[in-house]
């Protein structure tokens, strides 16, 4: 029992590790190849756990191998677009100007259903509408509307709103965040002033939000 | 840049690692198979003294030779090995020259069988 308990935590490490040095783009969207080293891994790192008699480098080594060749893959597809398309595929276009391309479908074995149903889960219920669709090479559906289709924009509309930049969470959950703060261009001390102001203190915050033009938003946390 | 030097560390400590552990499992394996041919002429011989001796280094050998190869290989393999190492133990002991004899014939066999499948072939290898 004690064997299973040290392998399981040795590969569990193992396979933290590789993922993190995989990088986020992994438990994001996946492409191809990402995709079938993931459940590579979850099965060479599952072996040795169900079976004591398996040495447990080997399954390492194997998850090592897997996950090297496909950071050094990733690295020189970013070189190559010869590679690039060998290793993911390339978009491609299903919709054009309201027609659907039977062709490009047939190529991505799809039937015209999936289309529909890709479409919709883009909230777009009617394909007259759409100019481009493309289907990517992690399986997801990109759509260009037609420009009267489309929502319109504060430019359409000859407005110019003020950009504030993204609010970042310089306090959550009582904990000050000095990443969030150094984004958002502030720092512990301005935020404490804020919070003076407001008579309040970092620790009985639930969540700040700053943003690049200092206007901020609290939320406190519930009094027991 | 840092992902890609620490992919390729990855790759190059698990190719040493496999030539490496090629390289020491071949020499063990075959040191182990030439003093297991030894102690069989020496049974043959019905040589005594010498035959504990021999299965005495054998085993002292073993001993350290199976930690290794647990390391690297299938552990039902090295378990079967171990017990045939055990009870060449006890044969030489009881100077059980048939035996002997039997024991060692089945070990160099399966010293022969973990060699081969641990060799870099087509056939493993496929």
């Amino acid at each position: 029992m004690a064997i299973s308990l040290i392998r399981a935590v040795i590969l569990y490490a193992t396979v933290i590790f590789l993922i993190r040095l995989m990088g986020k783009r992994q438990i994001g969207e996946l492409q191809p190849s990402e995709l079938v080293i993931t459940i590579l891994i979850s099965e060479v790192a599952s072996l040795p756990m169900q079976d004591n008699s398996i040495p447990v480098l080997t399954s390492v080594i194997s998850l090592s191998v897997l996950v090297s060749l496909e950071i050094l893959t990733a690295a020189l597809s970013l070189k190559s677009h010869k590679l690039r398309t060998v290793m993911q595929g390339h978009p491609v276009i299903v919709i054009r100007n309201g027609e659907i391309d039977v062709e490009a479908l047939k190529k991505l074995r799809l039937t015209v259903n999936d289309l529909i149903s890709a479409l919709r889960q883009k909230d777009v219920f009617e394909i007259s509408q759409v100019s481009y669709a493309v289907f990517e090479t992690n399986g997801k559906i990109s759509i260009l509307l037609k420009p009267v289709n489309r929502p319109a924009t504060a430019e359409d509309l000859n407005l110019s709103p003020e950009d504030n930049g993204m609010p970042f969470a310089v306090i959550c959950d009582g904990e000050f965040n000095f990443n969030a703060a150094k984004e958002s261009k502030t720092d512990k001390a301005e935020i404490e002033r804020i919070l003076t102001k407001k008579n309040t203190k970092i620790k009985d915050i639930l969540l700040m939000t700053v943003n690049l033009k200092k206007q901020s938003n609290i939320i406190k946390k519930e009094k027991k | 840049m840092k992902r890609i030097i620490i992919a390729f560390a990855m790759l190059s400590f698990a190719i040493t690692a496999a030539i490496l552990c090629a390289v020491i499992l071949d020499k063990n394996i075959s040191e182990l198979s030439t003093e297991i041919d030894k102690l069989y002429t020496k049974a043959e011989e019905e040589n005594n003294a010498e035959i504990r001796i021999t299965a005495d280094k054998i085993l002292d050998k073993w001993s350290k030779t199976e930690k290794f190869l647990k390391i690297v290989t299938m552990h039902d393999k090295i378990n079967e090995l171990s017990k045939s190492f055990l009870a060449l133990k006890h044969f030489s002991q009881t100077q059980n020259i048939e035996e002997i004899k039997q024991t060692c014939a089945e070990i160099s066999v399966m010293l022969n069988i973990l060699l081969s499948s641990e060799e870099t072939e087509l056939s493993n290898i496929l």
